[in-house]
């Protein structure tokens, strides 16, 4: 009875690491990207993705189906970055919020030549616009999915996205001009 | 278009195939300890998503059918995660939150010391192996913290199936930045961050740490956790922005299970350091590491900090080559994200080199040297070189100030005018302030400036040069707008 019962277990956590791989796998660069948008600096994304993940084990039984885990997975990594920037940690990180330009990003310098343009342009613009513009052009999402998302309203979602297409028009003009 | 070039873009930004391999390892491991008393609650809260989650897939077959936008859009989804959320520690049994217990005695030193806490009897269902609270010898608190509710962490540690679980009591004060999980083969008081770390939480509510025979330790004496080795395990709180650590009791726990094959954690070292001034200059050397797991060095220094150590103190130089084993820094050199930005000829700096090793990146310091910059300090930004600009009066049209401003007399090495606005400093510069537009255009003169509601604004224009690699703000006047 014992046996079985450690076999059953045994095969649970068995398919359970199977599924966590799998979301690993299929997840990871998505939640690595967006907390990259937020803080532009590897190691800190690189934290933020551990954190989400290993929250997401915690929770894993309650998600049911996968489009609940990838949007949970979204959901928490937005409120992460913030939890993780908000308070003692920034003082540790320089002035990450704060600072808007290229030759501030805490990307190394290999980092920055291999990054294109565009990434330059986004992450060039402040983070309260950044995000919003990775939202809605990396995950298309609407701006009333955003405004929830973020706890902000729809008005001003709206205008920090067209704020965020105006500053990287001057950036981007070939890109912008069907935009 | 410019949705498709961004992703394309983005493509090249992934994690790396060690990273995500270390992340599993402790997704597999965090998922191990889950009790099964805690499952069977986590079932019934399944089954209550099971029906509101169908009734919103109901709810959204009658739409367009994606129940993934539906997440965003459709309310009550999110917050029953977040109410269920309370519920999720790992730990089988929640320990109460206990009263201070950082008890401000006479210590000669100001200091206090640290009264181990009675563990309340509802404590972990695991049986303790030891759990003797061994008296902390180091100063771990300031005075302030009992006056603040500061409190250390009551700390409880015990070998589980080939694992030692740590548990301690959650605290609830909200100065509180994190818990760091430490442990220690040789000090029988180990904190943070003396001690390196095992685990760094944020999140107040998580109780309890497993730690596996094998797992890797930043910093500290541990290395690797070895079956068959004894350690003392403790949590060191983190309070406030000045980062005060206060740490728990400590309990001494055998790692169960076999010894980790030496093939497994040899030559992972810590590196030894020498640094020496030259001229202009000092030079950081090491000793070459010969160990397959090594990702690279990291060269780092701080002002402040005596025992500097790769992430906590940044680093001056990232290298992935094993046979390069010195580095020189120069008076002027600029550094990422330490106590301070750029090396100055005069002043003293602790140098270090952390190894770096394994996918999980295990961190290991090397010793710590003491040694000043020499040279002249580097030259103060020569502002008086770099043009302000004028901020003419704002017009205020209904809701608009329009801003309008001089143009930077000198161009070269231009970079930004930087609009700033604060409600609360009257000086308002970039990038202390952050900032509401920027331009690159040096004949880009206005902008429309739109303040968020009744009230004082102080605006001011910084005009932002590049010179030979130091970035020089140099701000304007500064102007007021009332919003009535």
């Amino acid at each position: 009875m014992k046996d079985l019962h450690k076999r059953e277990e045994t095969a649970r956590l068995q398919d359970q690491n199977e599924y966590l791989t799998y979301l690993v796998e299929t997840y990871g660069d998505m939640v690595y990207r967006l907390a990259l948008a937020r803080v532009r600096n590897p190691h800190d994304a690189e934290d933020i993705v551990q954190q989400v993940f290993l929250k997401l084990v915690k929770n894993i039984d309650r998600l049911e189906t996968e489009e609940h885990v990838k949007a949970w997975l979204i959901k928490v990594t937005v409120n992460e970055g913030k939890s993780l920037f908000s308070s003692a940690w920034k003082r540790h990180t320089a002035s990450i919020e704060e600072s808007g330009e290229a030759d501030e990003l805490s990307l190394e310098p290999q980092d920055i030549r291999e990054t294109s343009d565009i990434l330059q342009a986004v992450f060039r613009l402040p983070e309260r616009y950044r995000v919003v513009v990775h939202l809605y052009y990396y995950h298309d999402l609407s701006t009333e999915e955003i405004a929830k998302l973020l706890g902000r309203s729809n008005h001003t979602v709206r205008s920090q996205l067209s704020r965020g297409r105006e500053k990287m028009r001057r950036d981007l003009k070939e890109v912008f001009e069907d935009v | 278009m410019f949705d498709s070039k961004y992703k394309e873009a983005l493509e090249n930004m992934k994690l790396r195939d060690s990273f995500k391999a270390g992340l599993l390892t402790k997704m597999k491991n965090a998922k191990k300890t889950s009790a099964p008393g805690r499952r069977l609650v986590l079932a019934v809260v399944a089954g209550v998503l099971v029906v509101s989650t169908s009734v919103a897939l109901a709810a959204n077959a009658a739409t367009d059918g994606r129940l993934f936008r539906s997440m965003f859009v459709g309310n009550g989804y999110f917050q029953t995660q977040t109410t269920a959320g309370s519920s999720s520690a790992v730990t089988p049994a929640e320990v109460p939150t206990v009263t201070p217990t950082v008890t401000p005695t006479a210590a000669p030193a100001g200091k206090p010391t640290l009264t181990p806490t009675d563990v309340p009897e509802a404590t972990p269902a695991v049986p303790a192996v030891t759990a003797a609270a061994a008296p902390t010898s180091k100063p771990a608190a300031q005075p302030t913290a009992a006056l603040t509710g500061r409190t250390a962490p009551s700390v409880s540690a015990n070998a589980g199936n080939d694992c030692v679980v740590v548990s301690w009591n959650k605290i609830t004060n909200t100065d509180l930045v994190g818990y760091k999980v430490v442990a220690s083969g040789s000090d029988s008081a180990p904190m943070y961050s003396e001690n390196g770390y095992y685990a760094w939480i944020t999140d107040a509510g998580t109780t309890s740490c497993t730690i596996h025979n094998g797992d890797g330790y930043t910093g500290g004496d541990v290395g690797t956790f070895s079956g068959g080795t004894s350690y003392y395990f403790s949590v060191t709180a983190i309070y406030g922005d000045e980062w005060q650590k206060i740490a728990g009791n400590a309990v001494q726990v055998t790692m169960p299970g076999d010894p980790v094959p030496l093939s497994d954690a040899v030559g992972r070292i810590a590196p030894s350091v020498n640094a020496v001034p030259g001229d202009n200059c000092v030079v950081v050397t090491w000793n070459r590491i010969d160990s397959a797991d090594l990702v690279g060095y990291k060269v780092v220094a701080s002002i402040q900090d005596s025992t500097p150590v790769y992430s906590e103190n940044g680093y001056y130089k990232w290298i992935t080559d094993a046979d390069t084993t010195s580095c020189t820094i120069y008076n002027g050199d600029s550094y990422t994200s330490g106590d301070f930005g750029q090396f100055t000829g005069g002043q003293a700096y602790y140098f270090s080199v952390t190894a770096i090793y394994g996918s999980e990146w295990q961190k290991i310091a090397g010793n710590t040297v003491q040694a000043v910059m020499p040279g002249a300090a580097a030259a103060p930004d020569p502002e008086g070189t770099y043009p302000a600009v004028t901020l003419n009066d704002p017009a205020l049209s209904g809701t608009t100030a329009a801003l309008s401003w001089s143009r930077t007399t000198d161009t070269t090495g231009f970079n930004f005018y930087k609009v700033v606005v604060s409600t609360t400093d009257d000086t308002p510069v970039y990038p202390e302030n952050g900032y509401v537009y920027y331009t690159t255009n040096p004949d880009e003169l206005t902008y429309s400036y739109v303040p968020g509601g009744s009230g004082t604004y102080y605006i001011s224009i910084t005009a932002v040069y590049t010179a030979n690699g130091t970035t020089h703000y140099i701000p304007s006047n500064v102007k007021t707008v009332v919003i009535p």
